[in-house]
């Protein structure tokens, strides 16, 4: 109990900072940074967007990880943590997607284009939702552990064969943007917004796990307590 | 919709999203810390 | 060498039971004819538009329809290869042989390789000459491509129809999970069909061919090597 408290304690401070980053972040993105001499106002989207998927790659690779480690140690906790990473990473993939059609609209005329990057989120965003539902399906905490952790780990596996495919089948594609070949102006804002979103994710897992232990607890509590009754 | 228009609905949006999710699970702890066991969910 | 014999022992049973009821078979060949027609139906065959080679709109984008019925047809048949299991608890008889239960998952992926690729033996000339395909100078690529496309989809779908096996709403759950996994097999498999039916002009065809091996190469190993997982208990 001592160390999941101790996660907590981070899990606050992460919280904090995040505040703090997201504020600063904020200020540098839309009044400090000028716009972009290409894209101009748009280029602010990518303060928020990138940092999106920066946020979404962490949290779907510790739900991995986690996984992974529950099938191996069957241990509850590890299923707490794959059950958040999958919930936020779901989160900050809706809004990586949101953001991503809005810079689409006005960039290539439409709201979806059918990208490497952009298409591999979506299914990434319909693998981890099923992975969502399907635990909600399923009453027996252990079955259900067992089973949400094999099906994130295949799931996870899938995605760079995914992203291989369509950027095969779209040959027509965008070069990434890199940060390094902006200004120090734009650079500082997506830095500082990449860290943020990093941080509030590391928040948000923090409380996700105190909940699922929570619920778990009780719903072990409630499986004994009917066993003793019936 | 203009550029900036574009700007400030993703921005809205993503925050909108952010603090939507960060309220329910603040309140979905609450919840479960408030009433543990005695109250099965499932 | 043993685990070889328990493989086919799994596989044998399986075929076994088929060929004695053939319940299953006659359903999905059924319904697999009835997914062409209405899709004969939804898009029309009267629509005035023809691809470059002069075919008409149908036998254009039959690569996709064709995949679709057979990813539709097939998740119904995978969802049955363990509803079959459940029945009686045969399951739990299975799980009480001696040896490595991965041998019960790699029987069950070939025993579904087998029922998938003899519903294609059935789908695709019909396909075939309902969409007026030329298809049949091309059968041996062809052959090929639905092998190595059917095995992948057999290897994750033989995986997920155990997993969802005794869920609440498992009809939902099985399409719902499997199809994300399925896109770089959807993908390739029809991409691969269209160079093959209208010329490979590009190139490109390897390239589908080569995704298509290492998914199955990465999807194959998973599966059966994870399976010991999914029917513990």
């Amino acid at each position: 109990m001592a160390q999941s408290q101790r996660v907590q304690v981070l899990g606050t401070a992460a919280g904090a900072l995040a505040v703090v980053a997201l504020g600063a972040g904020l200020y540098l993105g839309l009044v400090v940074a000028p716009p972009d001499f290409q894209m101009g106002e748009l280029q602010r989207i990518m303060y928020v967007h990138f940092p999106s998927w920066i946020a979404v790659a962490l949290t779907y690779f510790a739900a991995f990880v986690a996984s992974i480690l529950y099938l191996v140690k069957r241990q509850d906790r590890f299923d707490y943590w794959a059950q958040a990473g999958a919930e936020i990473g779901v989160v900050f993939n809706i809004t990586g997607l949101i953001t991503g059609s809005l810079w689409g609209r006005p960039t290539w005329g439409v709201y979806w284009t059918w990208d490497p990057r952009l298409t591999t989120t979506a299914i990434m965003l319909v693998t981890f939702a099923g992975y969502l539902v399907l635990r909600g399906f399923m009453e027996d905490p252990d079955t259900r552990a067992r089973v949400a952790a094999l099906v994130a780990t295949i799931g996870f596996l899938n995605v760079p064969i995914v992203y291989f495919s369509v950027k095969w089948w779209r040959t027509l594609h965008q070069p990434q943007s890199s940060p390094s070949t902006v200004d120090s102006d734009m650079v500082r804002p997506l830095r500082i917004m990449m860290v943020a979103f990093v941080l509030l994710a590391t928040y948000l897992m923090t409380r996700r796990v105190a909940l699922a232990e929570a619920e778990g607890t009780a719903e072990r509590e409630a499986l004994q307590m009917g066993a003793a009754n019936g | 919709m203009d550029n900036v228009g574009f700007v400030t609905a993703s921005y809205i949006a993503t925050f909108v999203v952010l603090a939507g999710y960060t309220w329910s699970l603040w309140r979905r702890l609450r919840h479960a810390r408030r009433n543990p066991p005695a109250d099965p969910k499932r | 060498m043993t685990e070889w014999r328990r493989v086919w022992a799994i596989v044998w049973k399986d075929t076994l039971t088929e060929r004695r009821t053939k319940a299953a078979f006659n359903a999905m060949a059924f319904f697999a004819g009835l997914v062409l027609l209405i899709f004969a139906f939804a898009i029309g065959p009267d629509i005035p538009v023809t691809g470059p080679a002069g075919q008409g709109l149908m036998a254009y984008i039959s690569p996709g329809l064709l995949w679709i019925a057979i990813l539709l047809t097939g998740v119904l048949a995978l969802g049955r290869s363990f509803q079959m299991e459940l029945e009686n608890g045969a399951l739990e008889g299975l799980r009480l042989y001696p040896g490595d239960r991965r041998a019960i998952g790699a029987g069950k992926i070939i025993a579904n390789l087998i029922f998938l690729a003899a519903m294609e033996v059935l789908v695709v000339p019909i396909g075939g000459v309902l969409y007026s395909i030329d298809l049949w100078s091309k059968l041996p690529q062809l052959g090929g491509v639905l092998f190595l496309a059917t095995l992948g989809f057999a290897a994750v779908g033989t995986f997920y129809a155990a997993l969802t096996a005794n869920m609440r709403a498992r009809e939902v759950m099985l399409p719902l999970l499997l199809f994300p996994v399925m896109v770089p097999v959807v993908l390739a498999a029809v991409k691969a069909t269209f160079l093959i039916l209208n010329g490979d002009l590009m190139g490109e065809l390897s390239t589908w061919i080569r995704l298509l091996v290492v998914f199955d190469v990465v999807f194959v190993t998973v599966c059966t090597l994870a399976f010991g997982f999914v029917i513990e208990e």
